[in-house]
């Protein structure tokens, strides 16, 4: 890793990152303090939410199921570990990760940062670390707000069922920064990558939502990553489970190395 | 020691060709300038050589490492200024000084303030609000600033004024008298003149020609365009060196190749209105050097 190339990676996400964290916790601190109310009259929400088709409730949840919104887990992996979640932070993973490389070649700058005595593997590990540490610190921040603002009104969860949604979180965001990145250097612009990274996630979303209405989209659901994320499940146990960890840290791993190899052996022409 | 060495090094783009079969030795201490017309394939060398393209065959070697195997290293000793100069736009001109420089810890920017002053730059300001002009200057500071064994310039007087032009070829000699290599491409021939010791001409992606300067000049073909103030035989400018006349009334186009002293000495015993003297384009010297209809066969 180069530690000048990491510093000035930090220093360019610094206000889009900061910006994303703020919004995230301002989401949480609004969402978490609508609780108390919805407990209040659990039995309407309740059948409000059973009135609702269950290809919408399915559609919001993604892979987390369909839970109970009055319980404190429910609460949460409904209003909050699911669709926006993904949408925000996937966001901020996507458009970081397609231009950690990406950026530097459509602007044209990777020639002057190639022609530096840095190695393409210290380039793009420099890159990546940045990415996840930034993702990870995103999650973190996420999970560490919404345990504090719980406490404020009064909403009991597990601690290491906030422990366990951080741990499988952060490793499925990873896996999505993985895959972006490896986009990043194998097209050319970042505008193309984006488009792919975003479509995955998309398709991804849509094969594990529909999987109760489609028997392709029920075979197909092993490839997408919410299939092994359940965040209802995650708040109540405590659980980590092995298999989400494997297929989130196996692909991370994996996009990483072909990223390696494809920037070392590819032609860097602006 | 041979500082740049390529052999047989070929880069195709898909089908489209780069450069072919490039054969080329340049030694220490030497100025080299890399000439060709747009699309020659000059900045496909220099990124071949920088490890920024991955040929398709061949060898490139820089300083004696392999210039894909050993390009970190490599780089450690080399100034590269790129064609298409593209800086981090929201820095200022200090900041990214700094941030190159601090990629050589073992080479410390130790020209950086002579070189600022000398090219007059003001670094307190960002990137994005300098002019054509700055931005060159700031490529060619990040390029010297740490006194390389080598640099590697792709067209780099472009858009400097002529003032900061002569303070770049003023550098390029102190360089070349402290013992840097130095190449250079570009397609202007006075340029490569002024400052280079050999040259190689490059077209459709091969090397043609690797020519000393005091050899180019002596082929170099000028155009002498003379209004006389009476009809005037043509038949008397067929000096030695005129390959070619052209007569429309009073004007004379004199195609002439090598010394002019002797075609002034003539023009001097006629009364002239106007005289005007152009170099042959670099195009022109191409195809006389080459015989595919350049002057000489007007």
């Amino acid at each position: 890793m180069n530690a000048n190339l990491f510093i000035k990676s930090l220093k360019e996400i610094r206000v889009s990152w900061t910006s994303y964290a703020v919004g995230l916790v301002f989401y949480i601190y609004l969402l978490v303090s609508i609780y108390p109310s919805i407990q209040e009259r659990a039995k309407d929400f309740q059948k409000l939410f059973e009135s609702y088709p269950e290809g919408v409730l399915r559609f919001f949840s993604g892979g987390s199921g369909i839970a109970d919104i009055t319980s404190p887990e429910g609460f949460l992996s409904i209003e909050i570990f699911s669709f926006m979640w993904f949408v925000i932070i996937g966001a901020f993973v996507i458009a970081y990760g397609t231009g950690a490389i990406g950026k530097e070649i459509d602007s044209g700058t990777i020639e002057i940062l190639l022609s530096q005595p840095i190695t393409r593997t210290s380039a793009i590990i420099s890159k990546g670390l940045t990415l996840f540490g930034g993702t990870a610190a995103l999650v973190f921040i996420t999970m560490a707000s919404t345990y504090l603002f719980s406490l404020i009104v009064d909403l009991t969860i597990k601690p290491e069922g906030i422990l366990a949604l951080a741990a499988v979180g952060a490793l499925f965001f990873l896996a999505i920064a993985a895959y972006s990145l490896f986009f990043s250097v194998l097209l050319s612009e970042r505008g193309h990558a984006a488009f792919a990274s975003a479509g995955i996630l998309i398709a991804m979303y849509l094969l594990t939502s529909l999987k109760q209405y489609a028997t392709w989209a029920e075979k197909l659901d092993v490839i997408s990553l919410f299939h092994y994320y359940n965040s209802a499940q995650l708040l109540t146990t405590g659980d980590i489970p092995l298999k989400s960890i494997l297929i989130y840290a196996g692909t991370t791993i994996f996009f990483v190395v072909a990223s390696i190899l494809v920037f070392s052996r590819r032609d860097i022409a602006p | 020691m041979a500082v740049i060495e390529t052999v047989e090094l070929t880069k195709y783009y898909g089908i489209n060709r780069g450069i072919e079969n490039l054969n080329l030795t340049i030694e220490e201490g030497e100025v080299f300038g890399f000439l060709g017309p747009n699309g020659a394939g000059k900045t496909t060398t220099i990124r071949l050589l920088m490890a920024l393209l991955f040929p398709t065959r061949g060898t490139a070697s820089v300083l004696g490492k392999n210039t894909w195997r050993d390009s970190a290293a490599i780089k450690e000793e080399i100034g590269n200024l790129p064609g298409d100069l593209n800086l981090y736009e929201k820095m200022r001109g200090e900041e990214f000084l700094n941030f190159i420089a601090r990629f050589r810890p073992r080479k410390p920017p130790v020209l950086k303030k002579e070189l600022v002053d000398r090219f007059d730059l003001d670094l307190k300001r960002r990137i994005k609000e300098y002019s054509k002009g700055n931005r060159q200057k700031l490529g060619i500071i990040q390029a010297v600033m740490h006194d390389p064994k080598l640099l590697l310039l792709d067209e780099p007087t472009s858009g400097l004024d002529p003032l900061m032009q002569q303070e770049f070829y003023h550098l390029i000699k102190e360089l070349k008298s402290c013992g840097c290599t130095v190449f250079i491409s570009s397609h202007i021939l006075p340029e490569i003149e002024k400052v280079c010791d050999r040259v190689g001409i490059i077209k459709e992606g091969s090397l043609v020609a690797i020519e000393r300067i005091d050899t180019l000049i002596s082929k170099k073909v000028r155009y002498i365009d003379v209004i006389f103030d009476s009809p005037v035989n043509p038949d008397d400018f067929r000096l030695p060196g005129v390959i070619s006349i052209d007569k429309v009334n009073n004007h004379l186009r004199l195609t002439l190749k090598g010394e002019v002293d002797e075609l002034i000495k003539k023009l001097a015993q006629y009364k002239v209105r106007d005289i005007i003297s152009t170099h042959a384009s670099l195009e022109e010297i191409f195809l006389e050097f080459y015989g595919k209809g350049g002057p000489s066969e007007r």
